[in-house]
């Protein structure tokens, strides 16, 4: 419950900041960097609105990806409720897009790179793979285009797919019955006074440490991109996207016969379709689905691990 | 095998030209068929003879035939350059391989490699010279592949040392091919030419970095690294073209060193406003009865550079001359003074700045004052050339006062900047508060409720 409320929180904190973004920000090639710099350093917070912007972004995505696991360690996503399921990992992966076109607006140095690596990812995904990282590109290579897909991307295609995602995620919820949580009637607390005060305190310390990253954590806006000048060899994705990353370079050049990235790129589009489909594929809840979800969490911070050094 | 490959050819070239055109004598006209040989290093006179019978034209006699037989030659000494050549600048069918080698390409077998005929395999080095000023001095010629070539190399090169030796017939002196290359010329303004300012450095230095030829002529061999470490190389190597290397003061064809009469006019080529300024100083009277150079006593014409102001320092410029001077190191030190105090505002501000925009900060109008502020001390740079400080004083208080604007450009950005922080932390402080008092009411709610159970 909690979390659904911080969830919440975080979009709207989103919606706040991107559209007071929006009202500065210029789309164009040319004049995306220069707007960037100047929300930073002339508007009157300018840098606060960005810092929360991003620091919300990353939290929101942070906590979607710890209430899947969470939902997988504890076997909570089984009938009735698949689409409350199936619904979360779409709103999540719907907020990774949106943490990786943000990545990509201010269009410095850094986001060429990120726009770079990670529509190169989209690439492997089998079948779709070239369409898809066409579509993200706006062509086959990085131009200006590029930056104005994701800038369509960013604030209309994908606010939109979050919010009736949200709705209908939420529609599930009301409409299927908790299942697993077991609370006893002393731990049964009312609506108010009592969580709603609770719910406000965790929402107010959420905003807290936004609030707290904006202002302590120092984010240069970076160099403008330039395509000739872009170091491709040391480019990072977005956290997230780390353990994939570290995948990707550390592979040999072939696996199976296959080229190592279609491969490692068909492999993973196996596995998130396998994490969308779980509650047909394990009905129970099983302890085997919580055993995989430990194993992988430490390899993928291994991986991130691998990837940052 | 080959040479039944080569018969053939030459056939199939003979053929082709005798079909093509029974025409008139081959090269009536090219600038260096007539005139080339006799004397070589005083061309001047080619020039007036071409002017005479104009180069001719383009037309299919002038198809380059050599180049059928040569180009496929198993024998690399012969396809090299041929296949060089088709690279080159002077790939251009009215010049050909005979501009150079003469000889009647349409005769390949018999009267292409004539020798009384003209045909010459192997130019010497005097006749180099010769045939390239046979084009190269012909101003009517020369403008019709490219008007803005200069054509003055045959008048300067024999003033040179370099053409001077070559005409004393030292084996050892560089004719135009040594440095230029032979089949394989391309334009200076190529990063591939050998000539071309940013790699003429290493091409000079192939002969005047070796000791053993240097020692024949007295000449020292260090003067391309103290280039290296020089002001003017970091510029041209760092992008900026009309900074000179080797030929930028030595001149390409006319390479002298300048004398001590002359190394002033060089230097102020580029920089007139210190030749200026050192002309009206003590020194420069002075320079000239001792017979001294203009610039070099306190700039090493090689290591060209900002010369050391620090008092302290052991490189300090005056200290050169003037160690045990009480009078003139007074004035030093004033002047040491001025120079210091300017300076350091500049790297203040521009530190500051850089601090500034490290936190992402851009500051409006920061980057001009500070780029006015450069300027500022640059005239001051160049106003102490005249060494006497109550000229110093107007520049000095140009740079103050442009330090001042930009600093107070770069304050005003700082002090917004941290007004804005305090209002997040008031922002913070709010926050936590709230979080404070919800967590309060939570707990008591909490405490209420078990309180009523029990």
């Amino acid at each position: 419950m909690y979390i659904g409320g911080v969830i919440l929180f975080l979009f709207a904190t989103q919606i706040a900041s991107g559209v007071l973004l929006l009202l500065h920000y210029q789309s164009s090639a040319e004049h995306a960097f220069e707007s960037v710099t100047r929300i930073a350093g002339e508007y009157p917070y300018g840098d606060l609105v960005r810092g929360v912007h991003f620091w919300s972004g990353q939290l929101l995505v942070a906590t979607l990806l710890f209430q899947l696991v969470l939902a997988m360690l504890r076997g909570t996503f089984t009938a009735p409720r698949e689409l409350v399921w199936v619904s979360g990992v779409l709103i999540t992966t719907v907020a990774a897009a949106f943490a990786f076109t943000g990545s990509v607006l201010p269009w410095t140095e850094d986001a060429y790179a990120q726009a770079r690596v990670g529509s190169q990812m989209a690439g492997y995904v089998p079948v779709i793979g070239g369409t898809l990282l066409r579509l993200l590109r706006g062509g086959d290579e990085i131009t200006s285009q590029t930056l104005q897909k994701v800038f369509g991307f960013h604030v209309a295609v994908l606010p939109a797919s979050f919010t009736l995602l949200l709705v209908l995620h939420f529609y599930t919820i009301r409409s299927a019955p908790r299942v697993t949580v077991n609370v006893t009637d002393d731990e049964k607390i009312p609506l108010y006074p009592d969580f709603f005060v609770r719910m406000a305190a965790v929402i107010v310390g959420v905003l807290v440490l936004v609030i707290s990253l904006a202002t302590f954590v120092a984010r240069p806006v970076g160099s403008a991109a330039d395509a000739t000048a872009a170091s491709l060899a040391s480019a990072r994705p977005t956290w997230f996207l780390l353990p994939v990353h570290a995948l990707l370079k550390s592979a040999p050049a072939t696996l199976l016969g296959v080229d190592s990235a279609r491969f490692i790129g068909g492999a993973l589009t196996g596995l998130y379709l396998l994490v969308a489909a779980l509650p047909f594929v394990d009905k129970r809840g099983s302890r085997v689905t919580s055993g995989i979800t430990c194993g992988a969490l430490v390899i993928a911070a291994l991986l991130m691990i691998h990837a940052l050094y | 095998m080959p040479s039944i490959r080569v018969i053939f050819l030459a056939a199939a070239a003979t053929l082709a030209t005798q079909l093509a055109l029974a025409g008139p004598a081959v090269n009536p006209g090219h600038p260096a068929a007539g005139t080339a040989g006799q004397s070589a290093l005083h061309s001047a006179a080619t020039t007036k003879k071409a002017d005479e019978a104009p180069p001719r034209e383009v037309s299919e006699i002038d198809t380059n035939t050599c180049a059928t037989c040569h180009g496929s030659l198993p024998e690399t000494k012969y396809s090299t350059p041929a296949k060089q050549f088709v690279a080159s600048v002077h790939a251009d069918d009215r010049i050909g391989c005979v501009g150079c080698h003469k000889g009647d390409p349409r005769d390949p077998t018999v009267r292409a490699h004539d020798r009384e005929g003209g045909f010459t395999p192997r130019p010497s080095e005097e006749g180099i010279v010769a045939i390239c000023g046979g084009c190269h001095s012909n101003a009517p010629f020369i403008r019709r592949f490219n008007a803005r070539l200069r054509t003055d190399q045959g008048d300067l090169f024999p003033l040179s040392l370099h053409g001077k030796l070559a005409t004393s017939g030292d084996p050892n002196a560089p004719t135009c091919a040594t440095c230029h290359g032979t089949h394989d010329v391309v334009t200076v303004s190529s990063l591939l030419a050998p000539t071309n300012p940013r790699n003429v450095a290493n091409l000079c230095a192939r002969c005047h970095e070796n000791p053993e030829l240097m020692n024949k002529y007295g000449l020292p061999v260090n003067e391309k690294a103290k280039w290296q470490r020089s002001a003017h190389a970091r510029a041209l190597l760092g992008g900026n073209p009309q900074a000179p290397s080797c030929t930028g003061c030595h001149g390409p064809h006319s390479a002298t060193p300048p004398r001590a009469t002359t190394v002033g006019r060089v230097c102020g080529q580029c920089h007139p406003d210190q030749l200026e300024a050192f002309r009206q100083s003590p020194h420069s009277k002075a320079y000239r009865r001792l017979g001294l150079s203009e610039c070099v006593p306190c700039h090493d014409p090689h290591e060209a550079r900002r010369s050391s102001w620090d008092v302290n320092s052991s490189e300090f410029v005056c200290n050169r001359c003037h160690s045990k001077d009480a009078a003139q190191r007074q004035v030093a030190a004033e002047l040491s003074q001025m120079v210091s105090t300017a300076r350091g505002r500049l790297v203040r501000a521009k530190a500051r700045y850089d601090a500034l925009k490290a936190q992402g900060i851009n500051v409006h109008g920061a980057q001009y004052s500070l780029d006015q502020l450069d300027t500022e001390q640059q005239k001051l740079s160049i106003t102490l050339h005249s060494l006497n400080p109550s000229r110093l004083r107007g520049p000095l208080a140009a740079v103050m006062a442009a330090a001042d604007r930009s600093e107070n450009i770069i304050a005003a950005a700082q002090q917004e900047r941290q007004m804005r922080r305090r209002g997040y932390y008031v922002a913070l402080g709010l926050a936590i508060t709230l979080l404070g008092l919800l967590v309060a009411k939570a707990v008591q709610l909490t405490r209420q409720r078990s309180r009523s159970k029990a």
